[in-house]
């Protein structure tokens, strides 16, 4: 009997749920067959296709449950940017111009809202500059991530993306924090948050009005950068909007290069000196430890601009004329220099990471250990050569400098056979046979120790005439003067191991 | 080469007549005729770096005395203004050049300075703005970098300011230029050896890392500390807080390291 009836019942629940749901109806009509009701037994087929609540049988909750799903939900978008999940019917019957997205939507397609613009700044921030050969260099503009036609990148005409960088242990502060959304309206309070690397988040309001959401005043960060250098390739910082205060939608990410610096950067602040450093001391704050691992970036001879690009020392030439480059500005930019460039380059790297005692040295042959040349004006030696150079045997007849010697750029006349010659080495930064015939050479030194970044060699410690001793030892071949009256020709002699012939001035 | 004697004829033009000098030879012995001939001043008191035929021309500029000095450092001209602090820090004139930090923040005008090169025989100039020669300057002097910035020179120089004579940095440039005359290395030794204790000590262990005091003179010097002095040192007691070098916590460890080796026994 209780069978009956409940065939019976379904049949019309059937006939009326396949009216309203065409779609439905094959699996209505597959279901009716198989109500048994509570109690009976059922067949396994059915109870396999059909036992929706899992209750071992198939009955009008069942019948229920598949009906509901053939009415199925999605977003309902209202015109005051909230949203419920509802069905097609109560959507439209909700008011409010609420617009039904269709079966399986979510809130977060009813709008598109997308991050557009955001200038870093605040307390412990500094603005970067653009490599370039001759300071004064142009900043980056302030408004560091602009995404002009919110497309989700920054990668089109009009869109840019500058570097920040703050001092360890800053605050974030953001300000023109601009959302493009559609589609279009009015809106006030609109809450904003954004998630950000290492736990910071970002929180404010803002204002809709057409398709744009400008945020009000400043975003602070809750919680602080590290407390130590830190090299950030991409500072992700994923936002949300609600636009009725509760329900969070999906408002794009904005990633930036931001570089966390030991303290306030000191000096030009191009952008490959915060590159260099900051990658190098990434994870550290004391300053022996921030120099150590800045130090070993140009130790290995492998150092790179921002742009990915090696820079080398004396690329390409042999005389050190026909390199024009002198300071840290001209080797980012052209990434070849002289020796001076390098120092330049260190120091600079030492002072964007806060550190301020450090100085630039210069070696020169030491006179009062050099004997006099042979020139019709006897002086002492002019300059040094570094290492390597090969000597066979004497070719003038100056005693003093008994090697004859052609320098690479023509100053001095030609030897026909010059005894002493230019050999591989020592290799410099990005060169195994960089020019090494020089009036003198450029080195750094922080904290009492010696620096030769051209060369990646050091630090040289001790006294300042120990380290200069340690330095000469692994960097000089000879020195150089007239070895006649008559003629302008040079001669060379070797450097004597353990006697000290250069001197540092610092 | 071309371009370099060019350059220096347009400069020496335009110095020649700032000075109103033009008219009439200068004379080379005159400090104040000599002024008129300066081309390029050299940076980090690199004189090598400088053309030989200006070096005499640097020298003599050097005596001219402090009211001519101090008159070119209040001129119009930008390149006047760059020698005088040239003569100032060449003269050791702490006061003087303690006196200049509103300088600090003159990057519109520009002196001619003799750039770092390697090669034999030339000699490059180029123009660097006040600001950035005054910051060299007091790097020189003071031993830490103020970048320009005369917030950073209140933070690091003002505190002693008052007292020049006590910082520590002046007396090793003081020591490493008199370097070649034994009796003017002996005067400024002398001095040391009278400053306060708290300085002394300072100024000897750094002097001793620079090879300017043998390891017998620094000992000899810091064993003649007063007992607390010592034992204060010892005890890692930070003395000289305000001294601009040993805000720099890697510097003061490599003070105290080197004193560690230098420390004589009681």
């Amino acid at each position: 009997m209780r069978r009956t009836l409940g065939l019976a019942l379904a049949m019309v629940l059937l006939a009326s749920a396949a009216a309203a749901h065409a779609d439905g109806r094959d699996v209505l009509e597959e279901l009716g067959p198989c109500m048994a009701g509570a109690g009976l037994p059922a067949d396994p087929e059915c109870l396999a296709a059909f036992d929706v609540d899992g209750d071992g049988d198939v009955d009008l909750h069942d019948f229920a449950a598949l009906q509901a799903g053939v009415d199925p939900v999605g977003a309902c978008c209202f015109d005051n940017y909230s949203c419920e999940i509802l069905t097609e019917a109560a959507c439209l019957a909700a008011g409010g111009g609420g617009e039904w997205l269709g079966a399986g939507s979510e809130c977060g397609q009813c709008t598109l809202v997308r991050i557009r613009a955001i200038t870093f700044g605040g307390t412990g921030s500094t603005t970067i500059k653009h490599d370039c050969a001759y300071p004064p260099c142009s900043s980056y503009g302030t408004q560091q991530w602009l995404d002009a036609n919110h497309d989700g990148d920054v990668l089109d005409a009009g869109d840019h993306d500058y570097p920040v960088a703050y001092a360890r242990n800053s605050h974030v502060t953001l300000s023109g924090v601009q959302f493009w959304v559609s589609p279009s309206g009015t809106a006030s309070g609109v809450q904003v948050r954004g998630y950000g690397p290492d736990g910071l988040t970002f929180t404010g309001t803002g204002n809709l009005s057409g398709s744009t959401l400008n945020v009000s005043g400043t975003l602070v960060s809750e919680g602080t950068l590290p407390n130590t250098v830190k090299y950030y390739p991409s500072f992700d910082i994923v936002w949300e909007v609600a636009f009725d205060g509760v329900n969070f939608v999906d408002g794009g990410t904005s990633s930036t290069r931001l570089y966390v610096t030991r303290s306030t950067p000191l000096g030009d602040c191009l952008e490959s000196y915060f590159h260099i450093s900051t990658q190098a001391a990434d994870g550290l704050a004391d300053e022996q430890p921030v120099i150590d691992a800045i130090w070993a970036e140009f130790a290995d001879r492998e150092v790179y601009n921002v742009d990915g690009e090696r820079l080398g020392y004396y690329r390409g030439v042999l005389c050190a004329s026909y390199c024009t480059y002198y300071s840290a500005p001209e080797l980012v930019y052209y990434t070849t220099s002289q020796c001076g460039g390098w120092a330049d380059l260190l120091r600079q790297c030492f002072r964007t990471q806060g550190l301020n005692s450090s100085v630039f040295v210069t070696a020169e042959p030491l006179t009062s250990a050099l004997p006099l040349d042979c020139g019709s004006y006897p002086s002492s030696a002019a300059g040094f050569l570094v290492k390597n150079y090969t000597f066979n045997g004497w070719g003038t007849s100056c005693t003093a400098y008994p090697f004859s010697f052609n320098d690479p750029c023509g100053y001095y006349a030609a030897w026909p056979s010059p005894t002493c010659t230019d050999a591989t080495g020592l290799p410099g930064q990005d060169n195994p046979n960089p020019a090494s015939w020089f009036a003198r050479h450029f080195i750094v030194k922080i904290n009492m120790a010696y620096y030769d970044p051209s060369y990646g060699a050091g630090p040289f410690t001790g006294t300042q005439e120990q380290a200069n001793m340690q330095w000469e030892l692994g960097a000089m071949a000879g020195y150089f003067g007239r070895a006649e009256a008559s003629s302008s020709r040079a001669g060379v002699r070797k450097d004597i191991a353990q006697t000290r012939e250069t001197y540092f001035d610092q | 080469m071309i371009a370099h004697r060019l350059s220096i004829c347009g400069m020496w033009l335009g110095v020649a007549l700032a000075l109103g000098v033009a008219a009439h030879a200068a004379d080379p012995a005159d400090p104040a005729d000599a002024v008129s001939q300066v081309i390029a001043v050299p940076r980090h008191n690199q004189w090598t770096l400088v053309d030989p035929e200006q070096r005499p021309i640097l020298k003599k500029v050097v005596e001219l005395p402090a009211a001519q000095r101090d008159q070119l450092l209040r001129s119009s001209d930008a390149r006047l203004r760059g020698i005088g602090i040239f003569i100032a820090e060449q003269q050791g004139d702490l006061a003087g050049l303690l006196s200049l930090k509103d300088k600090l923040s003159d990057n519109a005008s520009t002196v001619p300075y003799a750039v770092p090169v390697a090669q034999v025989g030339e000699y490059v100039i180029r123009p660097q703005t006040l600001a950035d020669y005054l910051t060299t300057v007091y790097q020189e002097w003071f031993g830490v970098d103020v970048d320009k910035s005369q917030e950073r020179f209140d933070n690091l120089l003002a505190p002693l300011s008052g007292q020049p004579q006590n910082f520590v940095q002046p007396w090793i440039v003081r020591l490493r230029r008199a370097a070649s005359d034994e009796k003017a290395v002996a005067e400024i030794k002398k001095s040391i050896a009278a400053l306060p204790e708290d300085v002394r000590w300072a100024v000897v262990t750094l002097g001793y890392g620079d090879s300017l005091y043998s390891k017998a003179e620094a000992r000899a010097l810091l064993g003649g500390l007063s007992r607390p002095i010592q034992e204060r040192l010892r005890s890692g007691e930070e003395l000289l807080p305000n001294e601009p070098l040993l805000q720099s916590t890697s510097f003061r460890a490599a003070l105290m390291r080197v004193y560690g080796e230098l420390a004589v026994a009681d």
